[in-house]
């Protein structure tokens, strides 16, 4: 007999089932997955690339009028050589359950409601882990062991694209315009020092920032730092006598502060993220305007027979096994990268 | 029974004020497209009392390219050469100018679809405070 297939989900329910809420504001109570994806734009039809446009507020169009009834008509937006372009990928795994019920667990063999159950619970947790260590620290280009904990070599994330735009010149790395700083090896935010050097560096990328996003809101940006740093510069406040000012996100429960009014948010994963990449502990930190970074999906996206299902749980008589395959395509792009600094350790 | 017109706001109106009745603006254009240059020249006739403090030129492509340039002397010694060779002169230019000066006055005029030479016209002239 054929796989059966118990449950499939076309690829638009699946994008509202297990990827958006990942993405939302207001995470909803049960989802499994908590991380800082809300604050990247989310481009969900993107079929192979998109141009991105510069949505900002576009200034300067207006011209002193003559006695003629000639105008001069200038352009509001261009769509840059700038482009989100999205991968394909996919998810599986598979359960024998005669493998699982084994030793201590036979006895409950016939009586237990089935353990994969619960296996959708994990994949939709384990699927959004993919993306968001992925979203940040993908590089198609690195090797990464099977046994790693995190996948990050199936599309290129965030800091890729920030690497490379420090390679293009882009983001100075030196001169009176450094926007992207390092941080040396060995640094380590949790020892004595660390408070000091935690402020010392939220100042130094403070300072960094050029005319135009200086000016901005203070609350249109935010610092993007690793757990240690935050923590560090918590500590720093609290020494100096100073109430640390912050207040929990009752979305995802991630406690911040703000540093000269722009929010300092932690993000969770990046330090074991980049500690498993670099071998030895490493640190980032980055200070942009909210929703600089981009990610692009394709939520009509599938596989199957016809193309239509994106999310597949099927049990095959021939091997015994039960099935779980996730369809998908995602890609990232930092949209204004002019207005990003950055501090993080090195690793490839 | 005869009604005055209420002319209290006639001594406001911009042409009533004799010093802009006298002044006539002039700016000339030779535009060189081999050597992708346009040379623009004052000739204004300003009011006695008044001199010309500056014409802003700008000249535009019809893809929203520019150049800009500033004459601050009159006739040919003051004449600014603008370099129009980055601008895609596929289609023709346009060349908008305003004329400013010590008292104030004002004049925005254009040249569009400029060909070798001519005077920028359609000229808007008032006194801005």
């Amino acid at each position: 007999m054929a796989a059966m297939l118990e449950f499939t989900l076309t690829p638009q329910a699946a994008y509202k089932a297990i990827i958006q809420p990942a993405f939302s504001d207001l995470t909803p109570d049960p989802f499994p997955f908590r991380g800082s994806l809300n604050e990247f734009t989310l481009f969900d039809d993107v079929m192979t690339k998109r141009t991105i446009v510069d949505l900002r507020r576009v200034g300067n169009i207006s011209t002193r009028r003559d006695a003629s009834c000639e105008y001069i008509y200038k352009k509001v937006m261009n769509a840059t050589t700038r482009f989100v372009e999205v991968g394909e990928a996919y998810a599986a795994t598979r359960l024998c359950l005669n493998a699982f019920y084994q030793g201590a667990l036979k006895d409950i063999r016939n009586g237990d409601p089935l353990f994969r159950k619960n296996v959708l619970p994990f994949f939709q947790s384990a699927i959004n882990q993919d993306l968001a260590t992925n979203g940040y620290f993908g590089d198609i280009k690195r090797a990464v062991p099977s046994t790693n904990l995190y996948s990050t070599n199936i599309f290129n994330g965030v800091f890729h694209w920030i690497k490379f735009y420090i390679g293009a010149g882009i983001i100075a790395s030196s001169g009176a315009n450094q926007q992207a700083f390092t941080i040396a090896d060995g640094t380590d935010f949790t020892a004595t020092g660390g408070p000091a050097a935690a402020y010392a560096l939220l100042t130094t990328m403070y300072n960094s920032q050029n005319v135009l996003m200086y000016n901005m809101m203070d609350s249109e940006k935010a610092f993007y730092v690793s757990k240690e740093i935050k923590k560090a510069y918590e500590q720093y406040l609290i020494t100096a006598g100073l109430t640390a000012q912050g207040y929990t996100l009752i979305t995802n429960g991630i406690s911040q502060l703000s540093f000269m009014g722009i929010p300092v948010i932690e993000e969770p994963i990046w330090t074991s993220v980049i500690s498993e990449i670099k071998g030895a502990k490493g640190y980032a930190a980055v200070l942009t305007l909210r929703s600089n970074f981009v990610f692009a999906f394709n939520k009509n996206y599938g596989g199957g027979a016809n193309l239509d299902q994106a999310l597949q749980i099927f049990y095959d008589d021939l091997t015994d096994q039960w099935y779980w395959r996730y369809y998908y395509t995602a890609g990232t792009q930092v949209a204004l990268p002019e207005h990003l600094i950055v501090a993080m350790s090195a690793w490839t | 029974m005869p009604q005055a017109i209420d002319n209290t706001n006639v001594k406001f109106l911009s042409n009533a004020t004799p010093s802009v009745a006298g002044f006539l603006p002039v700016v000339g254009y030779v535009y060189d497209a081999s050597a992708a240059t346009i040379v623009v020249t004052d000739g204004s006739t300003i009011p006695s009392g008044d001199t010309l403090v500056k014409v802003l030129v700008h000249v535009w492509d019809k893809y929203s390219k520019s150049v800009e340039g500033a004459i601050t002397v009159t006739s040919t010694p003051g004449a600014q050469t603008l370099d129009v060779s980055g601008l895609n002169r596929a289609k023709p230019l346009d060349i908008l100018c305003t004329v400013i000066t010590t008292k104030n006055l004002v004049a925005d005029g254009g040249a569009y679809n400029i060909q070798a030479a001519g005077n920028v016209g359609d000229w808007d002239v008032q006194e801005e405070a």
